[in-house]
């Protein structure tokens, strides 16, 4: 069966065209939820709540790109604003424009490097940290990133930049151990 | 290869190993359950093969998460017009003072085209203006009505009329202020929510409404109300396809007539008065 035909079944409202659709997709989803949200529970909610959407309006998509590129502009979308009620709610966040607070931190206070890491990359902004998630920890192209955020991928391909920059500013202590 | 390249490499390898790493095993089944009742179809059968009746650990996502946002506050801000609206009628225009926007002699004291250039540009949305007489029932409402005798009522009871529009017009405001702000940030990012456009579908029925109730006799007003209806047609209008130079076009429209800054604007003075 074709994805066209599988969409249209899904429309039509069989479960199991559905379901197909769940399973071909549910595990990319749930990861990229799961690296943005840095919980179970966050990304449950998430994917759960891309997939009713996507069911609902499934009759509104057009064939113009494909299935897995649409879900993933749902599931960016209803990650990134649930991470943003989530985030006024938790004030232990650290401020997304303090990134290079993190690296002026003195390294004996924080020598663990992976913890150094997840501080360093939480602390990036919102774009620059979800393009680097996308694509150097999940491994999305920078085309379909651009589908999934609505930009070029050129931007996207800037922002990853950036973040790198930023990365690497941060954790500029480790650097000399790291590249010898 | 750079120190920098070198230094990427082990960041991006460090961060797949270690960065929010999620667990092996998705937890399809319980997922796929919550779906199938935040769906509404929990009697739906095991169709899909894989749908089993074990005791799981079963999610039902909450109303508010299954209803967007957007939906409460376009109900509110309907009723809340529609409430105000209603007020208004039943109140009836003012003993011996013309009915706002109208004279005497029933013509709109804005000029004959003034609203209806607008209104004859709307196509489908007319029945708003068009489709209701005064006792709220479906008919023609003849428009303007030289040879009915005027409705006179108590001031008093004009002035209470002419605050309640004064309250539903500036939260109708806030409304849009929300809504155009919200897009606003969309634009900057360079992205569009597909809410929107029905977000603004509801904001622009109001607009409309408005444009035929006495808040727009007040010229500052009604121009207001005329740039946000035109605003917010270009969002309805707005679909994933829709090219930047379209988005670009709104954005001018925003930024060139004030928009926002006059909403700003005008929500404090109305509800000061």
């Amino acid at each position: 069966m074709t994805e066209r035909e599988l969409i249209a079944a899904a429309v039509a409202g069989e479960v199991t065209a559905q379901r197909m659709l769940y399973d071909q997709h549910v595990d990319r989803v749930y990861r990229l939820a799961f690296r943005l949200a840095g919980e179970d529970d966050l990304a449950r909610d998430f994917t759960q709540e891309t997939f009713i959407r996507a069911f609902q309006r499934l009759k509104d998509f057009r064939s113009d790109s494909s299935f897995g590129t649409w879900i993933h502009t749902i599931a960016m979308s209803v990650s990134l604003n649930g991470l943003r009620k989530v985030k006024r709610f938790r004030t232990r966040e650290a401020s997304l424009d303090d990134a290079l607070t993190v690296s002026a931190a003195p390294r004996q206070a924080e020598p663990d490097l992976k913890e150094r890491l997840r501080q360093a990359i939480d602390a990036l902004p919102e774009g620059y940290r979800t393009v680097f998630v996308m694509h150097d920890v999940e491994g999305f192209t920078h085309e379909e990133i651009g589908a999934a955020l609505g930009v070029q991928a050129g931007t996207s391909k800037a922002q990853l930049f950036r973040a790198r920059a930023k990365l690497r500013e941060a954790l500029a202590d480790f650097a000399g151990e790291w590249v010898s | 290869m750079s120190d920098d390249d070198r230094m990427d490499a082990l960041l991006r390898q460090l961060a797949t190993e270690e960065y929010n790493r999620p667990p092996d095993i998705v937890p399809r089944e319980q997922m796929w359950d919550a779906i199938r009742q935040g769906m509404g179809n929990e009697q739906a059968p095991a169709e899909g093969g894989q749908m089993g009746t074990e005791d799981r650990d079963t999610r039902v996502l909450p109303l508010s998460r299954r209803v967007p946002r957007w939906v409460y506050y376009a109900v509110a801000a309907v009723l809340l017009l529609a409430v105000g609206i209603q007020v208004g009628r039943v109140m009836g225009p003012a003993r011996g003072r013309p009915v706002a926007g109208v004279t005497p002699g029933g013509q709109n004291s804005l000029g004959p085209d003034s609203a209806g250039t607008l209104r004859n540009d709307r196509g489908a949305d007319s029945q708003y203006v068009d489709g209701r007489t005064d006792d709220g029932t479906k008919g023609s409402r003849p428009r303007p009505r030289p040879s009915e005798p005027e409705r006179q009522t108590d001031p008093n009871a004009v002035e209470g009329s002419s605050r309640a529009y004064t309250l539903v017009a500036a939260q109708h405001l806030i409304q849009v202020e929300a809504l155009l702000t919200a897009f606003k940030g969309d634009l900057n990012q360079g992205r569009m929510d597909a809410q929107m456009a029905s977000w603004g579908k509801e904001l622009l029925s109001n607009t409309r409404l408005l444009l035929d109730s006495p808040v727009a006799s007040d010229p500052v007003r009604r121009k207001l109300l005329q740039d946000l209806e035109l605003v917010l047609v270009q969002i309805v209008q707005l679909s994933p396809g829709t090219t930047a130079r379209d988005r670009d076009l709104i954005k001018g429209a925003l930024t060139d007539d004030q928009v926002l800054t006059r909403i700003r604007t005008a929500i404090p003075a109305q509800k000061g008065t």
